[in-house]
């Protein structure tokens, strides 16, 4: 077959997918531009504003019960609080990019019509790497627009010295984090839809996945031992590393490069290899 | 009649166990890292820590998710970690009532149910009992997997068992009152929406909502208006330090009933006209 002939298709699967998820990303964008304002420019100010009363008490007590608090001179700093905010907006995108995940690569399962679709002149690696694309599209998407929002946000701080400390370039390195958060969950979201044999309801399922990984956040931090930030994925972009140094440490990036691969290529042999018989139809529904 | 409702929710029951189970371990094992690890944290001077906490302002608080709690006490420790436990169970309780009321919907067996011998609010009713046995069942994995972490806690300095059981308890009962409000939203909310899938994403938007609206309530609880980010957040109709001293407002507390009898109410009605044409 000619490749204009392979191509074709798969563009289409490749813009059907996108205009599916055309209002879920609006409002999955909407969504995290409107946490991150409220967060940056809304609860910020407030919270700095509470800065010298905090530091009044401070003094009077010996210095160990401030670090009990993690209390120290960045925490009232636009870095340290767009630290404690991160997890927030990381739970927006893990949430999103699940769900993304999941509905994008468990389409035919719900709509039990893959037989359609594989009996098109198409093989199945071009499906699965067309709907890839498609779900990589709305993860960058989403991740530019948060980008963009959070130096339109950097932008309004000009006055305070402990924004303008931080470079644009290392707030939007850390601002990045996103993106890594969003790739991972939309891997473990794909997965997730091709392990499946039924998808009863993506938006379970991806707030599960979500609220699961916002919460093993707190295993290192209520516990202080940073073994356990190897399963806590959140943990493994550190926005203070980023913030401070300009960079992600090596080992956990690399740890999350090989989660999202074994997570895809996993997923994309399954997906090749599924036989009909596990794929529900329309005949069937039981199946 | 009574053979049929039995067998209804049994096999309700057996549906359900695979989910159940995985949620329990995740609960179990969240419970020992948790609990277990308090020692670090008690040795502090409890008095100083309570001052510290006290003298901070709300928002600084909320922003490290401690709120007005007393971290170097078991009770506000233990609070912290059942907020994490309260929203899953949120979830949980959303998904429980989801597949009540439209697992058979989303799976095209609803047919075979309906042309059987029993009504609708049968089928419902067995189906709901059913999914309340597994939030009880959620419930008291927590309980009990808290009360024995607590044991293998041994001697920790100004721990004192029995009251530590205590705060256990009323969180307990807290985290069912959390299922069974956001089980009705669920269950409301999947029997109102034509496509199965629109009512899950509501349920679980509520959740989200709820938690969102309760970060907010912790970082203004200081000024009037926070009562409206209250009102949107049942995780704070009891706020974690009056679980620990086992109250609750009596206003909030009416209206979690009536959140949990109108949602229920409101799904039998909608379920017994439910239109089986729109899958």
């Amino acid at each position: 077959m000619s490749a204009p002939m392979v191509g074709a298709p798969a563009l289409h699967v490749y813009a059907f997918e996108l205009k599916s998820q055309l209002r879920s990303l609006l409002i999955g964008v909407a969504t995290l531009l409107i946490v991150t304002i409220l967060l940056l420019a809304g609860a910020y100010p407030i919270y700095r504003d509470s800065k010298s009363s905090v530091e009044q008490v401070i003094d009077g007590f010996p210095p160990q019960f401030a670090a009990l608090f993690g209390v120290n001179d960045d925490v009232f700093s636009f870095g340290g609080f767009y630290r404690f905010s991160s997890l927030y907006l990381m739970l927006t995108m893990a949430i999103m990019a699940c769900a993304w995940g999941l509905a994008i690569f468990g389409r035919e399962k719900r709509a039990k019509d893959a037989d359609f679709l594989f009996v098109m002149p198409i093989s199945r690696i071009a499906i699965y790497l067309a709907k890839l694309a498609a779900g990589l599209t709305l993860v960058i998407v989403a991740g530019l627009a948060f980008l963009a929002s959070v130096a339109l946000t950097y932008t309004r701080f000009g006055d305070d010295p402990t924004a303008t400390s931080i470079a644009l370039p290392r707030l939007l390195l850390a601002a990045s984090s996103l993106f890594g958060v969003g790739l991972l969950f939309l891997a473990i979201g794909a997965l997730t839809a091709v392990l499946l044999r039924r998808i009863r309801s993506v938006s379970g399922i991806a707030t599960a996945f979500g609220i699961l990984g916002f919460m093993l956040v707190s295993l290192p931090e209520m516990t202080g031992e940073d073994k356990y930030r190897i399963v806590a994925p959140f943990t493994w972009f550190n926005v203070s590393e980023a913030l401070d140094h300009g960079r992600y440490e090596a080992g956990y990036v690399a740890l999350f490069a090989v989660m999202v691969l074994v997570c895809l290529v996993a997923g994309a042999i399954m997906y090749v290899s599924a036989g009909f018989g596990s794929l529900p139809t329309k005949e069937d529904p039981r199946a | 009649m009574m053979k049929t409702l039995f067998a209804m929710i049994s096999r309700e029951l057996k549906a359900n166990v695979k989910v159940w189970l995985i949620w329990s371990v995740v609960i179990i094992l969240f419970n020992i890292a948790g609990v277990m690890k308090f020692e670090g944290i008690a040795g502090g001077d409890a008095d100083a820590v309570r001052k510290l906490t006290d003298a901070f302002p709300k928002v600084a608080l909320a922003v490290m998710g401690i709120s007005d709690l007393d971290m170097s006490t078991f009770a506000g420790y233990y609070a912290v970690i059942e907020f994490y436990t309260g929203i899953m169970a949120a979830v949980y309780a959303v998904a429980l009532a989801r597949n009540a009321v439209s697992r058979e919907m989303t799976d095209g067996t609803y047919e075979f149910l309906f042309v059987r011998p029993v009504s609708r609010t049968t089928i419902l009713s067995a189906k709901l009992v059913a999914a309340l046995a597994d939030a009880i069942a959620f419930v008291a994995v927590n309980c009990v997997s808290s009360l024995l972490c607590l044991r293998l806690l041994g001697d920790v300095p100004g721990l004192n068992d029995v009251t530590a059981a205590t705060v256990i308890w009323r969180f307990s009962v807290w985290l069912f009152v959390m299922m069974l409000v956001f089980g009705a939203i669920g269950a409301c909310a999947s029997a109102a929406c034509p496509r199965p899938e629109q009512g899950a994403s509501i349920g679980n938007a509520s959740v989200v909502v709820a938690y969102g609206a309760g970060v907010v309530f912790d970082m203004f609880s200081d000024h009037d208006a926070s009562v409206v980010a209250r009102v949107l957040s049942p995780f704070r109709y009891a706020t974690p330090r009056e679980v620990i001293d086992g109250r609750m407002p009596v206003p909030f507390a009416v209206l979690a009933v009536l959140i949990v009898v109108v949602g229920f109410a409101a799904a039998y009605r909608l379920f017994a006209t439910r239109d089986l044409a729109v899958r």
